[in-house]
């Protein structure tokens, strides 16, 4: 039975571009190039072009066909979707993760999704300008967080946060149309354009000291693309492709089935699904790829640039990228142009992380929308003070380790586990072409029934035994941080009990539901 | 930067590319259409639940 109340998507292209906002997030532009940069440059596209097709598209289109299936008969998340793939009192409570990892994730999410909003100002208004050296730039980035004050955070950063929280709250409160889709078919068009701008300053810079004429853009592309064949031998190269192209989709953590459970019952989940997943992977890999490292290379050297990547993603992003970018004309323009972008970016992946909590207090438990907002934004809220006064403590990596990778894994394993192999490989395959506008090759219900989940397998054993026992035992964290690491474990089981609970009350014999079960 | 170097990223930019504007010519070619008995206007409707008690 279609549910006809719930609401739709307006357009396709609406869709395409509200989906891979979900999947475009800070991670394509400062992650990735690191990941390549480390992992054997040009090589590394190989098991990175590998996990997209074995791993990352066929789970994106089980999470599609399955979105689809559950809002048609009016359940738009995890619990109420894993239910009618497998009818046992464990499945709901099992789906139950596709609302807990969004709510964890998107609450210190938020937060990094605040300091662009910040940066955008600075930048605009030339409030780091004189800070030209990494280290310099690390202080100001310090401080903005108010990492020496007494309370962990400064009132600018909590302000930006507070207004970020709003801004996102605004954007929910118009619905699935006149919020997401109407952000998305903005804001990804300029994203684009932005990146694009980005991109061609940088191809053109050529070599802008010119007594290095050797650190060339040019050679910051051979820097990023350079193959070094040799590691493709090396199994943590291929761990760390599978890694990037599972996070930078957004698979597994239960926001793509949410999107798609707003689609109509023959709209196609296949080219429109792979649509997406092509948007971001150009976006990361044309786009991404070609603006922060070689950028970096060209101020810093090889060397310079080997600490960059280093590093870590966040020091390229908001200490390196500032100081290179104020060497260049028109540097306002450029550095409020990249942390603008870096800004949707995160707005559009952020709202993507909220939905799930919304569309469920409003499918399951019956609330109106503008409660389900409105609890969703409050419960994100006060989550977000954790990971926000234990940032100095590690809280938010430790939110980040259990929610963003082992969490993640755990529940695309699950979910293709359900969709495959109790609900049937054959009934799966229907279902992802049920109103197709292409078939599949066959061979891929070959890769999504053994190929798929022995990857997903495989990964997730890899982070179960070879990094979770020590994360588990907080080797090597200092005793002041202890507090605040078990004080973010505590959030994630609080957030799973209040979760577990909803859902048992939303599927207890007799509750009142947005649809039929 | 070396041959192998530009092989590597003109085969990846081109292979994205290609594969990125067939969707998006697919996309063009059939956009989604309401379904039967189901009017363009209450799709357009304020969000709402489907079961809402408020």
């Amino acid at each position: 039975m279609a549910h006809n109340s719930r609401e739709a998507w307006k357009t396709r292209l609406g869709l395409v571009l509200a989906m891979a906002g979900n999947a475009t997030g800070l991670g394509n532009y400062l992650r990735f190039p690191v990941q390549a940069a480390e992992n054997g440059g040009g090589a590394f596209m190989i098991p990175y072009f590998c996990a997209l097709i074995f791993l990352a598209i066929p789970l994106m289109w089980c999470e599609w066909a399955m979105g689809r299936l559950g809002g048609e008969r009016g359940h738009g998340t995890a619990p109420g979707i894993f239910q009618l793939l497998w009818n046992h009192p464990v499945a709901k409570y099992l789906g139950a993760l596709g609302i807990l990892l969004p709510v964890a994730v998107g609450c210190y999410y938020v937060y990094v999704q605040s300091w662009t909003l910040a940066y955008t100002y600075f930048a605009l208004f030339g409030t780091y300008v004189g800070v030209t050296s990494r280290a310099g730039m690390s202080e100001f980035l310090a401080g903005f967080q108010g990492r020496q004050s007494s309370w962990g955070v400064s009132a600018l950063a909590y302000l930006c946060f507070v207004l970020t929280m709003a801004f996102n709250t605004w954007i929910l409160s118009g619905g699935i149309r006149r919020g997401i889709e109407r952000a998305a078919s903005w804001g990804m068009p300029v994203l684009i354009g932005l990146s694009v701008l980005l991109t061609l300053r940088v191809l053109t810079l050529g070599a802008p000291d010119p007594w290095h004429p050797e650190h060339h853009v040019w050679n910051g592309m051979g820097f990023l693309w350079n193959p070094d064949l040799s590691r493709l031998t090396d199994a943590k190269v291929w761990l760390a492709a599978a890694g990037q192209i599972f996070f930078t989709l957004s698979v597994g953590f239960g926001t793509i089935q949410v999107y798609a459970s707003y689609l109509r019952s023959r709209d196609d989940v296949v080219v429109t699904g792979l649509s997406t997943t092509m948007v971001n992977e150009w976006g990361e890999v044309v786009l991404g790829s070609t603006i922060a490292i070689p950028i970096a290379y060209a101020f810093f050297g090889p060397q310079g640039t080997v600490e960059v990547a280093q590093g870590g993603a966040f020091n390229l992003g908001f200490a390196t990228m500032p100081v290179v970018l104020q060497q260049l004309p028109w540097h306002v323009a450029f550095g409020t142009a990249w942390f603008f972008l870096l800004f949707i970016a995160g707005t559009l992946s952020q709202l993507a992380l909220m939905q799930p909590l919304i569309t469920f207090l409003q499918d399951d438990l019956g609330w109106s929308h503008r409660r389900a907002v409105l609890v969703t934004s409050t419960v994100l809220f006060l989550a977000a003070h954790v990971p926000i006064l234990g940032l100095q403590s590690g809280a938010l990596d430790e939110l980040d380790f259990w929610a963003g990778t082992f969490g993640v894994t755990l529940f695309a394993l699950v979910e293709t586990i359900l969709f495959v192999w109790l609900f049937r490989p054959q009934r799966a395959w229907e279902e992802i072409h049920r109103g197709a506008q292409v078939r599949i090759p066959r061979l891929f219900l070959w890769v999504l029934t053994y190929v798929t989940p022995l990857y997903l397998l495989g990964l997730f054993a890899v982070w179960a035994i070879q990094y979770s026992p020590a994360v588990l035992a907080m080797e090597g964290v200092p005793p002041g941080d202890v507090p605040w690491r078990w004080g973010a474990r505590l959030l994630l089981l609080v957030l799973l009990g209040f979760i577990g609970f909803a859902v048992h009350k939303a599927f207890r014999p007799g509750a009142k539901q947005g649809g039929d079960t | 930067m070396t041959p192998l170097g530009w092989l590597f990223l003109t085969t990846s930019w081109a292979v994205l590319t290609v594969v990125t504007v067939w969707c998006f010519v697919k996309i063009w070619q059939a956009p989604f259409k309401p379904e039967e008995g189901q009017p363009q206007a209450a799709l357009d409707s304020p969000p709402r639940a489907s079961g809402a008690t408020e």
